[in-house]
Formats: C-alpha cells, structure tokens, sequence
C-alpha cells in the first residue's frame, strides 16, 4: 500500500469543495477506481446542477496525471509514497 | 453562390475608386473564406523585398460562409496582409459582433490598397460603400471612436472596426478593434491601417446571403447548440473566462513564467477564479454564442467604468511573464492596449524580454531610463503607454523581441519569438506537438493555429486520426502537429471560433448545408490543408526557408523546475516528421510541387518553382 496524495484542479476542485485529499492504495486502477466512487457521482451532480449532463466516470473528462505523467504514458500500476495524482478538467485556456 | 454574397468589395485609398469584382467559385470551393480566402486574394501582390508599409500592400477583411447564419460560435472575421511588424504572412480573427455586420453589407471580403491624404473611414451600407472623411476621430482611442461613430450615424443599426493611437502611430504590433474590445489581435496589421490612413471600418445592413438549405440548417444550429451546451467545457469558460486556465496550465507547466526561465509561480492570484472573487465581472459572448467565454470587469475604476477581458493571453503576459500578480495591473494594462490598439501578447513578451535582459545588465537604467524589475507593476503600465506613444525606451519594446535582441546587442536565441512574432502564453516545453506547431505556423509563433494543447488535453480529430498521446513524446508528434495545424486553419477560414466543440464530420455537414456543396470532412479538410500551404508560399516567396522554422533557445532549453523539468522537444525530429508529411522541400522549406499539384495549386507550383 502506498500513501498518495490526490488533487483535484480548477473546477473541480471548486464543485467538489476539496483540492486534495490522502488516499491509501495497492495500485493506481484501484486509486482511480476509489477516486470515481468517491467523487464521481456527487460531480457529476453538480454538473447538472448547472445544466450539464455527462456520462461516463471522471476519467471520461479530465486530464490525469501521476505527478507529471499523463495516465496514457504510465507504464505499470505502481505506486510509491508521495506519489500525487493531479485530477484536471479538460479544459484548456484562449 | 449560396453561402456567400459573391462579390469582394475593391477600395483604393490612395485613388477613390471602390468597385465590386466577383467572387470567384473555385476560389470559394478550395480557399472558404476567411483568411484562405484572403490569402488566395493577396497573393498576386507579394513581390519579394516588398516594403508592408507601401500603399500597395493589400489589406483583407473577410468573413466566411457561416458568418450570418444560425450555426453558433460563427461570429468571427479576419483581417489579413503582409505584416509590417514580421514582414511575413500575418492575419488576426476577431469575434463580437462585427463579423456579422461585415457579411451582411453585402461583401464576403473588403480588399482595400492606397493610401488616403488624410484620416477617412471607409462606410459600407447594403452593398454600396464610400470613403469618409475622419479627421475628427483621429488620434480619439478605439472606445472614442467608436462612440463617436455610434453618435453620428444614430438610428443606423452599424458596426465599428478601428484603429487606437497605436494603428495611427505605426506601433509596429498595432491590432484593430471592434465590439469595444474585441481584437484582431497579431502581427501589426493595426499599423497596416494606420499606414494607410484608415481609421475604421463601418459596415451596415442586411444583405442576408442566400443559403441552400434552410431546414437543415435549422436542424444542426439545434443539434449543435445542444451539443456546445452540454459540453462542461462551455460551462468552464461560461464561468470563469478564458482565464480559467492558468492554474491548470502553472501545473501542466504549460503557462511560462519569468519570461520563459519558469513555470512554478502563484497562479491562484490571477485565475479566472480570483478576478471573480475580486471584481464585479460580467460575461460577454459573440453574435449568437451560448458559451460567453468573454469577460467584462465592470466599475473597475471612477474614470474606467467598463473594462472588456482580460483573457487568458493577457493574463499570461502581463503577469506570470512579467512575475506581476497584480491584478489591478494586468487589467489596466489590458485596457489601455484595447483603447489604444496594440497586441497584448507582442506588447507582454516585450516587456518581459525588457525584464530579462534589465536583470542581467545588457538593458541598462541609464539606457531605459528607468529601472526595469520583475514584478514592477506600476512599471509595466507605463510602458505599455510608452509603446503606445513611441517614447523614450516604448519606441524599442514597439519593436519586439527580436529588433530588441538586435539593437541591445543580446543573444538572439533569448528573444522570444518566431519570424518576429512573439510566442505566446503555451509553453513549448509542455506539449512538443506545441513547439512544432510554432516553428512552422504561418503567421510565426502562434498558439490559434496549432493549439496543441487542447488536442493533447481532449480536443482530439479522429477524422485525422489526431488523438492524444504522450505530451513529451517526440516520434510521430511532427505528423500530428501538421494535421491538427491544417484542421485548426480551416477554422479561420471557416470564420468559426476555436472553442467550438464540434467535429470535423458535424462542421462539413454544415458547411454542405450553407453552400449546397457535397464536401466529405476529408474534402474540407483539404481546404485547410490548401490554406497553410499557400501562406507558406507567400512566406517562401518573402524570403522564408527551412531556416526559419526553428524555436529559439529559451523556449526550448529544458526548465529546471515544474512538470515539464528537464524535458526538452527534439526540434529536428519534429521537423522532418512535420516536413514528411507536409511534403515540403528540405533543401528550400517550400511546398513540394508534388504537394501543390495535389491539392490543385497548379499555379502557384508554377509560380513558387518558375
């Protein structure tokens, strides 16, 4: 188990009311798969509390890194100590 | 010609004549409109050597074939030309409400040459236009002018594009103005318009263009609105502006800092979030837009009621650039670049480049006279006045990085910029498909044409087969880049606004609705395609060469903090890949004849390769 610290960018730290929080795992997919059950449904809600309806869990429609690595580069689902997993909203600036 | 007006107005400043030539089809069919169009206009008058200042030189509004429809997020026009601040390829977009209003007179594209005796603007009602006399608005900022305009043809329902002090003053990085402050930002064509003593832009009317087939149309505009609406990224921008972004982008470490040595700064001190907690802040949006991603400051100052942005580029340039947290700064800075007419990214990047080289002792305070310091926001404002006017140490940050690398006698590869034109607020470090899009994109350093950070952070094509990867990968980034580029040109020919989220399928499907065409998406994006390799046959015929297609060493040299630390892209990997597939010559940097004849340029093969 690993003791990592997930945070949540922008809006969704703004919806959500958390920036960051500590997180035990085993693994990365079990990390994101507690991530969405945590926070999945209740952002979702606050989405379409704002007239957005989207499917999908979070990964869906965030960008998500584990410290600088986008989850597409990663290689294993390894995880060390003070690992950070960064939960962006894919959104980009002008 | 059903999508267009079918006709180009002709204006010569210099002799009076305005006349009306057709459109011709098959320029319509390969070019669009827009900036393709305007680039298939003005090619027959580039002449190597030529000076962008010269009467000559042309000067292109253009709207496209969805400018006026009920397809949301089309209220875009450009402004095209030789650019007198790079002395290349240069065009700028701009949205509001002017797009519409310039459609509508009855004219896809206003091409003016010549030059007036003195101030006039050129007014154009229901397909008839005249040069009027504006001596009066001389020297009045854009919001004056405009108000001016506004009082005099009172009861006309008209739309103002206009020139600053710095359009008049031939502030090389001078921009044009509409809406109040909606800009067609880059390369200096401001100071083209200036040149040619043209204060403004005013078209009116409602020459509406016919359209092939309404009820389609119809159909899609719904289809479309729903599908922008629901898209969180509209509720994203819809809240919080453009300037959302920086925090995202000071942990993607893609927002530089500290003039492109940085990219850890204190970024929650000038999101979007933080100018909504700190100002009363309204949302703006363009003809027809459901987002709004626009903002306007409002009761900002006693003598500043209404202030229109700041956006996320201005944000980024007044202030992570400049290690300036200051938002009062930033968004006085802002505002007094859209009274007066000059491009906040050029104007950012030089000031910050001023900070630079003041620290390391090359830009000396005797030299500047006054000291130039990190942070110094007071500072930053009064040397945006002085590019404004042109005065004391503002006549050589008018000229920009590199004319100020070369008269100060710096490291050339410290100024930051391509073919001139300052690289903008996406550093090239974080998204390698960035830096390639920079080297090689039309106008110079230019994160409209190849904003490949969107791609990478979702905004995928999968027409192209353009999907997201590793951000840092270098193998194959050339090919994806040079895609993306041509989809992304097509919007600026298309006159869309890049924050739509709609596919290259739903975009040819309407596209064939306006006009009554049978295009396929790969068809379309052809036309895009056709558009880049023109600007860089213009470009090549100006001089520009493989030599040119380079990111200078500060942009590139691997960062020692922040996520992109110790990474630094391949430019020559990425090069041949984009040159691979581009089929560009490596030995000359132009378009292969291969190429041309292949996207049917027979004549500009024949030109480019005589």
């Amino acid at each position: 188990m690993a003791l990592l610290k997930v945070q949540f960018h922008g809006l969704w730290g703004l919806y959500l009311g958390v920036d960051q929080f500590p997180l035990e795992s085993s693994g990365l997919d079990e990390a994101l798969a507690r991530v969405e059950e945590q926070f999945g449904p209740l952002l979702r809600q606050r989405l379409q509390e704002r007239g957005v309806k989207l499917d999908g869990d979070i990964k869906k429609y965030s960008y998500i890194t584990l410290n600088s690595t986008g989850l597409q580069q990663l290689q294993d689902n390894r995880l060390k100590y003070g690992d950070v997993l960064h939960v962006f909203p894919a959104v980009t600036g002008g | 010609m059903l999508g267009y007006q079918g006709k180009i107005l002709h204006v010569d400043l210099g002799s009076g004549e305005i006349k009306a030539i057709p459109l011709n089809e098959d320029d319509a069919k390969k070019y669009i409109g827009g900036t393709g169009l305007s680039a298939r206009l003005i090619y027959g008058s580039v002449k190597p050597g030529m000076d962008p200042l010269a009467p000559s030189n042309p000067l292109v509004f253009a709207a496209g074939p969805f400018t006026g429809t009920s397809i949301p997020m089309v209220s875009r026009s450009s402004v095209s030309g030789i650019s007198p601040y790079t002395g290349i390829w240069g065009e700028a977009t701009t949205g509001g409400t002017f797009p519409f209003g310039l459609k509508n007179s009855g004219y896809d594209a206003v091409y003016i040459v010549g030059k007036a005796k003195k101030p006039v603007y050129l007014f154009i009602n229901d397909n008839k236009a005249e040069i009027r006399e504006a001596s009066h608005l001389w020297g009045k900022d854009t919001y004056a002018t405009q108000g001016i305009l506004k009082e005099e043809l009172k009861g006309l329902r008209h739309y103002v594009s206009c020139i600053g002090r710095a359009g008049e003053n031939l502030v090389p990085y001078a921009c044009i103005i509409n809406d109040k402050g909606r800009a067609a930002g880059r390369c200096g064509l401001g100071a083209l318009m200036g040149s040619k003593k043209l204060k403004a832009v005013v078209v009116a009317g409602k020459s509406e263009a016919s359209l092939a087939d309404k009820d389609r149309i119809s159909v899609l505009a719904g289809q479309f609105r729903e599908i922008i609406t629901n898209n969180f990224m509209s509720l994203a921008f819809r809240e919080y502006g453009t300037m959302l972004y920086v925090d995202m982008g000071m942990y993607l470490a893609d927002t530089p800092a500290k003039y492109f040595t940085k990219s850890v700064f204190p970024a929650e001190k000038i999101t979007g979030q933080a100018l909504k907690q700190a100002y009363s802040v309204k949302n703006y949006a363009c003809h027809g837009c459901p987002i709004g991603c626009g903002r306007v400051v409002k009761g900002f100052k006693k003598s500043i009621p209404e202030v229109d942005g700041p956006e996320y580029e201005t944000a980024g340039a007044f202030g992570s650039l400049c290690m300036n947290f200051d938002l009062d700064s930033i968004i006085m800075a802002n505002h007094i670049c859209n009274a007066q007419g000059i491009d906040t990214i050029s104007a950012g990047v030089s000031i910050a480049y001023a900070m630079h080289l003041f620290e390391k002792g090359i830009l000396t305070e005797k030299k500047a006279g006054m000291p130039i310091k990190w942070g110094d926001s007071k500072t930053i404002v009064k040397l945006v006045e002085m590019i404004i006017n042109r005065k004391g140490i503002g006549e050589l940050l008018g000229k920009g990085t590199r004319a100020m690398a070369k008269e100060l006698g710096s490291d050339p590869e410290e100024a930051a910029q391509v073919k001139g034109l300052e690289i903008p607020m996406h550093d090239a470090r974080a998204f390698y498909g960035e830096a390639i899009s920079y080297a090689t994109g039309p106008r110079g350093a230019c994160h409209q044409k190849g904003d490949y950070y969107s791609m990478e952070l979702g905004g995928m094509v999968l027409e192209l087969n353009v999907i997201a990867g590793d951000r840092f990968m270098n193998e194959g980034k050339g090919e994806m880049a040079a895609k993306f580029q041509g989809f992304k040109d097509l919007f600026d020919s298309l006159c869309m606004c890049k924050m739509s989220p709609l596919s290259l399928t739903q975009i040819t499907d309407a596209l064939n609705a306006v006009t009554g065409w049978n295009y396929s998406p790969l068809d379309l994006y052809a036309c895009g395609e056709r558009s880049l390799n023109i600007k860089r046959a213009i470009n090549n015929k100006l001089g520009v060469t493989r030599q040119d297609d380079r990111m200078p060493r500060i942009a590139v040299e691997a960062l020692k903090e922040g996520a992109s630390a110790g990474r630094s892209p391949d430019m020559d990997m990425l090069l041949k890949d984009y040159y691979s597939f581009m089929k560009w010559d490596w030995g000359t940097g132009k378009p292969t004849k291969e190429k041309l004849f292949e996207l049917g340029m027979h004549d500009v093969a024949a030109d480019l390769w005589k």
